[in-house]
């Protein structure tokens, strides 16, 4: 039996960039936020200082900041005939476990999506036809580009993005995106530095009559009081960065822009060490009374809130509402439910570039989002006729920190092991260098997320369980994107080969492409199509929020962070300006 | 050296050289020219002066400024030692470990003003950028002498805001970027071990008051906003209290 903690008015779950931003800002409306963390606290002075920081080892191999799979994982199958086994090893996904979550070991690359992404099924089927989106079940967004617009912009001024603006009230600078959707104003500090290998990329790219620019990044380019009135320092491209925390109070995480400013609200309190374990229901499960959560000596609590907001890292969205019997499960062989609908991730692939000798590359020093990009094949920058897929992605050289651990390039036919594998990477560590392709993940029904039903957590709850492999789509467009790539690549100076790796099926877990898991708790305009409404509200138990990536009805190219971050506070405003004033559903249908 | 007049040469980052470890090699300059494309394209930072200067300059011919000065004016060697090693409670900075391109730079920034100083402004607009390359490089000839540790390194708040930093004023740890206990990082992170509390003291107010403004991201202008005086005194006094170690 739990005991019964004093009750509040709003029970977050989870630090992360969603529920930091919502916390804070109902905090500062009068409400009295609990926030659940099911990490440890991790501030970046101690804990993340240099040298320890750096240790590649234990950040990068050991996942030091990433859920333990130990206590509780994903299990992974890729069709309903097979059964699914749990994922030990990351290979991808990331899970934080850790003050700030995901926001605190991110990479810090920051896009706003593609106007298109928020009708991706009107827009594609206006301008190709129903018959390109055949077998897939994207769809529109609830919430459109100018919507957020604003939004973007309070992100943006909170993690202190630096970039320049490719369309600024209609302004394009001439090495700036000019695919880029409209912006009221520009970023609020300037582009990071470009390395030697995101540079021979750019000329390579603006030689062939493409759009090469530095890619936007919450890595500040110099000292920057942000929207909260928290400092933070310029980034010294240290190249370690994705998987780390950062010690110079330069990559934006919800620890330096968002948490001290709630810390100071007097209605706001952190717990951390509390891992949820449901969402509490009333016995007709339209209402939410609160969470039960186990803290850091394994006591189980009920704290009560007249609000929950499921602010999870991405798909653990989806299993908590699983958890706690809120909504409909997604049953794919009668294609009924909502929940667990829907999971994408990304399209990614690359190609790897092999240099001359005499080109010392020195992509040790970076950082996790230090590049320069190309959005010729992006979204629907090209023509789509006949290509069999919609959406693209996007090409870059991104040099992020080179470790001597987990990088050591050498040629395909080299062997993978002994003196000649040696002499391999001696000869390719400083001469190689890969383009990134990033592309979009379209929804089909064979897609989705689900509970295990043999494996269970620390806890005794059922594991997550993703079923996925590629839509035949996607497989087209990564192969088309790819070969642009390697066109690209080939006329980079000083490359000697250009290999490309489209993406393949089977997906498979044990490949990095990327953390930006989506889906399963999407959002849509009504509840036949969506488990939660645009503001990330549950159609079923209207006092439960499910904020974050899980709300995307499928994936676009770019990183998530920046429109998550835009969500957060549309749901944030909606709450103050209206749910306080009176609780219900914001969304009649 | 035929590669520094290469049209290629703006795409050498500045960054790299700010970062790269053992000095500037002339291998990080792309090795051969190219057509450059007609549409504009993202470019690094071009290889600056001082960079250029240092790489083609000789310590021999830096040993007689450093220590009988040109023109008449005052040596190097007057106010910071013959070894580079000032007397204890001057204010003036130890030179004896830190690097080429650093004193280069630093040379360069006094020379045109982002770093004031009454005494070393003139001194620096006297030299030639040759002249300033090889006095740099001079420097970085002398190695320090080791000092033992001495019982004020026990400075708490000094210690702390070296090894951890000051969360609440999102002060990050100095060693972050000046390396374990002040021994420098890369050649463009000076080491501040040893150095004389006075001098320190008077850098980080000067950073502070925006008298000297020639960190490239203003990194130190922020960090140094944020200190107090207190803190200013503790982190002083705990580097000037810890043996120098050279440059790696």
């Amino acid at each position: 039996m739990s005991r019964t903690l004093p009750a509040v008015d709003v029970v977050v779950i989870g630090s992360g960039w969603t529920g930091s931003i919502i916390g804070k800002e109902l905090a500062a409306a009068g409400q009295r936020v609990v926030m659940l963390e099911r990490g440890h606290a991790k501030w970046t002075a101690p804990d993340y200082a240099s040298p320890q920081v750096h240790d590649e080892l234990k950040y990068e191999r050991r996942n030091e900041l990433h859920q333990n799979t130990a206590r509780e994982t994903y299990t992974f199958r890729n069709t309903t005939a097979q059964t699914a086994l749990p994922m030990r090893r990351w290979g991808f996904a990331y899970p934080g476990n850790h003050l700030g979550g995901a926001g605190a070991h991110w990479a810090g690359v920051s896009y706003r999506f593609d106007e298109t992404e928020f009708r991706l099924r009107s827009h594609y089927t206006e301008r190709y036809g129903a018959g390109i989106l055949e077998g897939l079940t994207s769809q529109d967004w609830p919430v459109t580009y100018a919507e957020l617009e604003p939004l973007y912009e309070r992100f943006e001024a909170l993690a202190g993005v630096s970039g320049r603006g490719g369309n600024v009230q209609g302004h394009t600078p001439p090495d700036a995106n000019p695919f880029d959707p409209p912006r009221n104003k520009d970023y609020p500090n300037p582009p990071m530095k470009v390395p030697f290998a995101a540079a021979l990329f750019g000329e390579a790219a603006a030689r062939m009559g493409l759009h090469p620019y530095i890619q936007p990044s919450s890595l500040v380019t110099r000292p920057y009081t942000n929207s909260e009135g928290l400092n933070m320092s310029p980034c010294s491209y240290c190249g370690f960065c994705a998987r780390h925390g950062c010690e110079h109070f330069a990559k934006a995480s919800p620890n330096i822009c968002v948490l001290p400013a709630a810390m100071k609200q007097p209605s706001f309190e952190l717990r951390t060490d509390s891992h949820v374990v449901r969402i509490e229901l009333t016995p007709d499960k339209k209402r939410a009374t609160g969470v039960t959560y186990v803290d850091a000596k394994g006591e189980e609590l009920f704290q009560p809130a007249e609000m929950v907001f499921s602010c999870t890292f991405a798909i653990n969205n989806a299993r908590m509402l699983l958890l706690s019997g809120i909504g409909t499960p997604f049953d794919p062989t009668t294609g009924q439910g909502q929940v667990g609908r829907n999971y994408t991730h990304q399209t990614t692939s690359s190609v790897q570039l092999f240099f001359r000798e005499d080109y010392n590359l020195n992509t040790f020093m970076g950082s996790g989002a230090s590049a320069v990009t190309l959005d010729d094949y992006n979204n629907d920058n090209f023509d789509h006729t006949g290509k069999g897929f919609i959406g693209g992605a996007y090409i870059q050289i991104q040099v992020n920190g080179a470790g001597p651990i987990n990088f050591h390039p050498t040629l395909p036919e080299t062997p993978r092991w002994g003196s000649a594998f040696k002499a391999g990477v001696r000869r390719y560590y400083n001469h190689c260098v890969n383009i990134t392709i990033t592309g979009a993940q379209q929804s089909h029904p064979g897609s989705w997320l689900s509970l295990d039903p043999t494996y269970k957590d620390a806890y005794g709850q059922p594991l997550l369980r993703i079923t996925s492999d590629i839509h035949d789509s996607d497989i087209r467009m990564s192969r088309f994107v790819t070969d642009r790539g390697v066109e690209i690549g080939r006329q980079i100076r000083g490359v000697e080969r250009a290999i490309g790796n489209p993406r393949t099926k089977p997906y498979t877990s044990t490949v990095y492409q990327s953390t930006h898991l989506t889906g399963g708790a999407i959002m849509g305009d009504n509840p036949g199509n969506s488990v939660v409404n645009r503001y990330g509200q549950s159609w079923d138990v209207p006092n439960v929020f499910v904020v974050g990536s899980s709300m995307f009805p499928q994936n676009a190219s770019y990183n998530p962070t920046e429109t998550l971050g835009a969500l957060s506070y549309l749901t944030a405003d909606a709450v103050k300006r209206d749910y306080l004033r009176a609780p219900g559903p914001l969304v009649r249908t | 050296m035929k590669f520094l007049d290469s049209p290629a040469v703006p795409l050498v980052g500045a960054f790299l050289l700010a970062l790269v470890g053992g000095g500037i090699a002339t291998h990080i300059i792309s090795p051969e020219e190219a057509e450059p494309p007609a549409r504009p394209y993202p470019q690094p930072e071009a290889l600056p002066g001082w960079a250029r200067q240092t790489i083609i300059a000789n310590a021999e011919d830096g040993a007689p400024i450093f220590n009988q000065g040109v023109g008449g004016g005052a040596s190097c060697a007057t106010c910071h030692g013959e070894a580079g090693i000032p007397e204890r409670q001057a204010p003036y900075p130890r030179l004896a470990g830190l690097s080429a391109e650093y004193v280069a730079k630093q040379l360069e920034d006094y020379a045109s003003g982002v770093r004031n100083n009454e005494q070393m402004t003139p001194i620096a607009r006297a030299l030639n950028g040759a002249q300033r390359g090889s006095v740099a490089r001079y420097v970085a000839s002398l190695k320090p002498a080791e000092t033992s540790l001495s019982a004020a390194s026990l400075d708490m708040r000094g210690r702390e805001l070296d090894e951890v930093g000051d969360n609440a004023q999102a002060i990050p740890a100095c060693g972050n970027c000046h390396g374990l206990r002040g021994r420098g990082e890369g050649v463009m992170l000076p080491p501040l071990a040893g150095q004389p509390q006075a001098y320190l003291v008077s850098q980080l107010n000067a950073f502070q008051e925006r008298r000297r403004q020639n960190d490239t991201v203003a990194v130190m202008e922020g960090i140094a906003s944020r200190l107090t005086p207190q803190d200013i005194e503790a982190v002083a006094r705990y580097y000037s209290s810890l043996a120098p170690v050279a440059a790696r």
